[in-house]
């Protein structure tokens, strides 16, 4: 398993939703109330985007506005379909100082 | 020459209109189990009645793509319901902006719920009243009004909905008093919006009409009347009705069944969402979704040819055997899977969050200020409609 290295900014809110390529992988890396999660960038629904219509709600939920599907950030889980496969959820280790995550690919 | 598969157009459930209005149900669960395809001549769609059939023509939205007679009738082209590609998602983009779940997590305490708590509040010590018109129609109307931006009185939000809606009531029957009477509304709506876009040149409110009117544009740049009207009469009649009918449904069933009202009234913060959830479950206000076929197609084993004008009935898919136990009971336990309630692909409604949320304020504040509400014992709901269906009128008794 390889790891990849992003810089964040550690003071980013809640509900902070970014792009990141890592080793051609398309991520999108979420601040939820708990710390970063780092999902594949695509809902695996019907494949909208997250970083365009993924909405954090309620501190570690995630909304696809597209089609209203629901998803625990901490598990990757679906709370709601017509989801019917969970989050594709990479581990991530946050440096002491909260700028750099480590993320498993 | 092989025989292709049978033609769904072939398949023919001729049932009164009337008779579908007053309640489809039994219909529908005749046609689930015997004949999930099939020609309706009253509704002049054909007819998909299953959750398979929903689902798989929902994925399929290049095929079942959008029609265009409906909207031009009750809304005008152009139209975010009749697009489709770029076109469509530029059209959506700026009506996103302000029902984005955030957004709306943002603005509801103090948008939405004082005008609910202001309308239960002014009927409070009646101790009666017809819910969905008297106060369910006005919480929505007046707060999906303000989101929206539509600076005026209740009561032309009301005249504008009813008078747009009535359309839809109507549809399959084409009365001309009601066509003439929604055109005066359509002129109106448009009159005021040139007056509209004129204030928000240069003074922008952050207002879904504002987002509409500059969205995408160089700064100072505005759209013309002619490229919003229609589809702000779609948020207008959508946007409206679907909390007040959604809470009105939801009203509806849940009062059928006292115990679980008990439930809510116990906790109404902590159960509105599951109410609103299997409310618009139970009954969806738009009760089918409209469609046309953009290529011959095979589903359920039938051919569909191209252009074929369909009904997805979400009244029914919404109510499958195979998805829900036990569909005709609203149960506010029951497993949280979602429904068809808002459609399906690139059209599901964009107002699917704010639309709960609103229909969820409304169902608190009920709870919370009209104590021991029960359905009037003497007064019976109409539950009317076939394309939109809702409890029209609710009458409610509490101990004032």
């Amino acid at each position: 398993m390889t790891a990849a290295r992003v810089e964040v900014d550690p003071d980013a809110p809640v509900g902070t939703i970014l792009p990141a390529e890592v080793d051609g992988v398309a991520l999108a890396l979420i601040r939820h109330a708990l710390g970063w999660a780092a999902i594949d960038r695509e809902c695996p629904h019907a494949r909208c985007s997250l970083v365009r219509d993924g909405e954090v709600v309620d501190g570690t939920t995630l909304v696809c506005n597209c089609h209203g599907s629901e998803f625990d950030l901490r598990t990757g889980a679906v709370l709601l379909d017509p989801a019917d496969r969970p989050l594709s959820l990479h581990r991530v280790h946050a440096s002491a100082d909260g700028r750099t995550l480590l993320i498993d690919l | 020459m092989t025989a292709g598969p049978p033609r769904a157009t072939d398949i023919v459930v001729d049932v009164p209109l009337a008779e579908i209005e007053a309640d489809p149900y039994p219909l529908y669960a005749w046609m689930r189990r015997e004949q999930p395809i099939a020609w309706v001549p009253a509704t002049e769609r054909l007819w998909l009645t299953t959750w398979d059939l929903c689902a798989e023509a929902g994925a399929a939205d290049e095929i079942f793509g959008p029609t265009t007679a409906v909207h031009e009738l009750v809304y005008g082209l152009p139209n975010v319901m009749a697009m489709s590609g770029e076109e469509h998602r530029q059209a959506r983009a700026p009506l996103d902006a302000r029902f984005r779940p955030r957004a709306v997590n943002d603005y509801v305490e103090t948008l939405v719920r004082p005008t609910a708590v202001r309308y239960v509040e002014e009927v409070r010590e009646r101790g009666r009243v017809e819910l969905t018109g008297e106060v369910l129609e006005r919480i929505s109307s007046r707060a999906v009004g303000d989101i929206l931006g539509l600076g005026v009185s209740d009561e032309t939000l009301l005249r504008w909905f009813h008078g747009l809606a009535a359309y839809l009531d109507d549809l399959g029957r084409g009365d001309p008093a009601i066509g003439a009477h929604a055109a005066v509304i359509k002129a109106e709506l448009r009159e005021y919006l040139t007056g509209r876009i004129d204030e928000l040149r240069g003074r922008r409110d952050g207002s879904t009409l504002d987002h509409m009117v500059h969205h995408g544009l160089p700064d100072g740049e505005v759209r013309s009347v002619d490229e919003i009207v229609g589809t702000v009469g779609t948020m207008i009649v959508g946007g409206f009705q679907e909390p007040a009918h959604g809470a009105a449904n939801a009203l509806l069933g849940l009062l059928g069944r006292p115990d679980q009202a008990a439930a809510v009234a116990a906790d109404p913060m902590g159960l509105s969402a599951a109410t609103v959830h299997e409310g618009l479950r139970w009954i969806p206000p738009f009760n089918m979704t409209e469609k046309l076929t953009a290529a011959d197609v095979v589903i359920g084993g039938k051919e569909i040819p191209a252009g074929t004008e369909i009904a997805m009935v979400i009244g029914s898919a919404n109510r499958d055997e195979t998805r829900f136990d036990d569909p005709d009971v609203f149960d506010l336990h029951r497993e949280r899977v979602n429904n068809f309630a808002f459609g399906f692909g690139a059209h599901f409604c964009v107002g699917h969050y704010v639309a709960r949320q609103v229909a969820q304020i409304a169902v608190e504040e009920v709870f919370t200020r009209l104590p021991g509400l029960r359905l009037d014992p003497h007064r019976e709901p109409v539950v009317h409609g076939w394309m939109v269906r809702a409890a029209k009128t609710l009458p409610v008794v509490w101990d004032a």
